[in-house]
């Protein structure tokens, strides 16, 4: 897959904070990528420097093989769709979409002509004459999708595009905004908090704290094997546990856990054996079992929630542990003698 | 509870309005500024009279002329302010509004030192030889005009600045990413996303500079005769209380119908806006 985008060691200060500190990623032709992370991590201000509202203080930005560090936003051919929409007020949603063929200079009929392809695209031929004062937000959204879109952009990009929709209303334009893009195949790249919808939407996700993408991967790789303590809490409940690198083969790595339990895990930059390292697993990857295979402990307490069972569960080491259960299946009661295993795939190793 | 307000609202607007209306309509007695008789005679002769309907027209044409003066500069200024970063913003609004707290008085014989025959204006003009002769700047209708809007700018900036700190940023970023450069999203965003902001400081501006009288007064010599001046005349010098509170109604009359018409106009362009 060819780079359609490159951010190359680009950093950007605000005063004495570092909002976005030596970034490098690179984003494949037709790719959809996350960033994800808290508010203040710098993600929203890497975009504005992708979409040229900002310049950054250092590195490049490479767009289908043109440096476009330095090119004003109006000559980059980018869609942006933004937090609030930013929708014209006083244009129709017509007008809105054609905005951006009509300062291109295209002819009228032309424009008609795309504009109510653009539109017929969201579902929205019927609204076309309506203020945006006067659509939804779910409209909105649509409106400024279409708007973004009809341009043609090399790529999209998109600035928390979904926070203000209600929760149904979000899940239902994740869908559409993925099938659209799928459809189209334009290079994608998504800002948003939302550890689920990053993973709902993501080809890849790209962790941010505080001005560094902190883990790059796809969904599953991020959310399953977490490589630091932030990406495990940032993405989700988690269980931490504390252990010291025994064994290193390749990228095999074997794990003495606190109270003796050794556990396998893999780890794309091997630690040196002998130093302490955390495992992340998650709750629904941990399995009770009344056999004894694996790290034993005692059922604290069991709670009920319909769809699954939590069990909080405490290794003999005086680990808390907390795992999500199907409530069918052998059901620990609390003060239960039990034994907690996981596969080796679903455990990330974090280095301290 | 709404009986203070009410009462305050008689005695202080109401009451004066009223007693001015009822001056207009009767005719000055002997010993008395006014009379007990309801007449339309005065407004009759205002109507008939060539020089009141001149100085009618006087009045609206500096009126107009200063509101448009004000606007060509307070937008700029305004649009200005509103890109500047913070500190430098507040320090150009103070300058912009300080005018405020100096006298008029001061301020027009200031105008007369610059615009003066031998002024500064003039002569600067001379010296890089752009005229012969100086140009005829002040005690005049001109320079009534100049001095009318510099005093009326600042109400200008702040009405039009009330509206354009409204806009959303990301409406100018959202045009520039469609591809529009920087005049183009002044011209299509924030432009007509600021007419409430400049119609409302327009009217301001010109209701303020028809109801002007130091300006017109040291700016014009004796030689510009609107309204107001008229009016004062009557109260001042004649003695006619019916007949200049006659005047005042005039005037009264034609800044309310020309406001009302304006605003119509304006509601009809703005009428899209309001949906948002």
């Amino acid at each position: 897959m060819a780079a359609d985008l490159l951010v190359q060691g680009v950093t950007r200060r605000f005063g004495e904070q570092l909002a976005v500190d030596r970034v490098d990623l690179a984003v494949g032709q037709g790719e959809f990528l996350g960033l994800l992370g808290p508010s203040g991590c710098g993600k929203t201000t890497l975009l504005r420097m992708i979409a040229g509202f900002l310049v950054p203080d250092s590195g490049r930005i490479i767009c289908a093989g043109q440096d476009i560090t330095t090119l004003p936003p109006f000559a980059r051919n980018l869609g942006v769709v933004f937090q609030n929409y930013a929708l014209f007020p006083h244009m129709t949603a017509a007008e809105n979409v054609g905005y951006g063929l009509k300062v291109r200079g295209m002819a009228r009929a032309e424009i008609v002509t795309r504009v109510k392809a653009a539109l017929d695209r969201v579902n929205l031929a019927h609204a076309a004459d309506r203020l945006p004062g006067q659509l939804s937000g779910g409209m909105q959204q649509r409106v400024a999708l279409a708007r973004a879109m009809v341009i043609e952009p090399r790529i999209l990009l998109l600035d928390e595009p979904l926070s203000a929709l209600d929760k149904n209303l979000r899940e239902e334009m994740q869908v559409e905004l993925r099938l659209l893009q799928q459809r189209v195949g334009i290079t994608t790249v998504f800002v948003t908090h939302d550890q689920e919808e990053a993973m709902t939407l993501s080809d890849r996700i790209a962790v941010m704290q505080a001005g560094r993408v902190m883990q790059l991967g796809t969904p599953e790789e991020v959310y399953r094997r977490p490589i630091s303590r932030f990406v495990a809490t940032f993405l989700g409940t988690t269980n931490l546990l504390e252990g010291k690198a025994a064994r290193v083969a390749g990228n095999t790595v074997t794990v003495a856990l606190e109270g003796g339990a050794m556990v396998e895990a893999s780890a794309p930059v091997p630690p040196t054996p002998g130093s302490p390292v955390q495992l992340a697993v998650r709750p629904e990857s941990i399995l009770l079992r009344s056999t004894p295979e694996g790290v034993p402990g005692t059922v604290e307490d069991v709670l009920f929630q319909g769809h699954r069972l939590i069990a909080l569960f405490r290794t003999d080491s005086g680990q808390e542990l907390r795992s999500y259960m199907p409530p069918s299946g052998w059901r620990p009661a609390r003060g239960d003698r039990a034994w907690a295993s996981w596969p080796a795939a679903e455990a990330g190793l974090i280095q301290a | 509870m709404l009986g203070l307000p009410t009462a305050y609202f008689l005695l202080i607007v109401a009451y004066p309005l009223a007693n001015l209306v009822r001056m207009g309509f009767s005719r000055p007695e002997r010993g008395r500024v006014f009379g007990e008789g309801v007449s339309l005679a005065n407004y009759v002769e205002i109507l008939t009279s060539e020089l009141y309907l001149e100085t009618l027209l006087v009045t609206f044409r500096i009126g107009l002329l200063s509101a448009l003066c004000a606007l060509a500069l307070g937008l700029p200024l305004a649009l200005y302010i509103r890109r500047a970063p913070p500190v430098l913003r507040s320090v150009i609004v103070f300058i912009t509004i300080a005018p405020i707290l100096i006298s008029i008085v001061v301020r027009a014989y200031g105008w007369m030192v610059l615009l003066s025959n031998r002024g500064v204006v003039n002569s600067a003009l001379m010296n890089l030889g752009m005229i012969d002769r100086p140009l005829r700047l002040i005690f005049n209708e001109t320079g009534v005009v100049i001095g009318t809007a510099h005093v009326l700018l600042p109400f200008m900036v702040l009405a039009i600045l009330g509206s354009v700190q409204t806009i959303d940023r990301a409406l100018e970023d959202a045009a520039a990413s469609l591809g529009a450069r920087p005049w183009r999203v002044v011209f299509d965003v924030v432009l007509p996303l600021a007419l409430p902001g400049i119609a409302a400081g327009t009217v301001l501006v010109f209701i303020l500079a028809v109801g002007s009288f130091v300006t017109p007064v040291l700016l014009g010599g004796q030689l510009v005769l609107t309204l107001p001046m008229a009016a004062m005349q009557q109260f001042n010098s004649t003695f006619n209380w019916a007949f200049g509170s006659a005047l005042v109604g005039v005037l009264l009359v034609a800044v309310m119908a020309t406001t009302l018409l304006f605003d119509r106009v304006l509601k009809r362009r703005l009428a899209r806006l309001a949906a948002r």
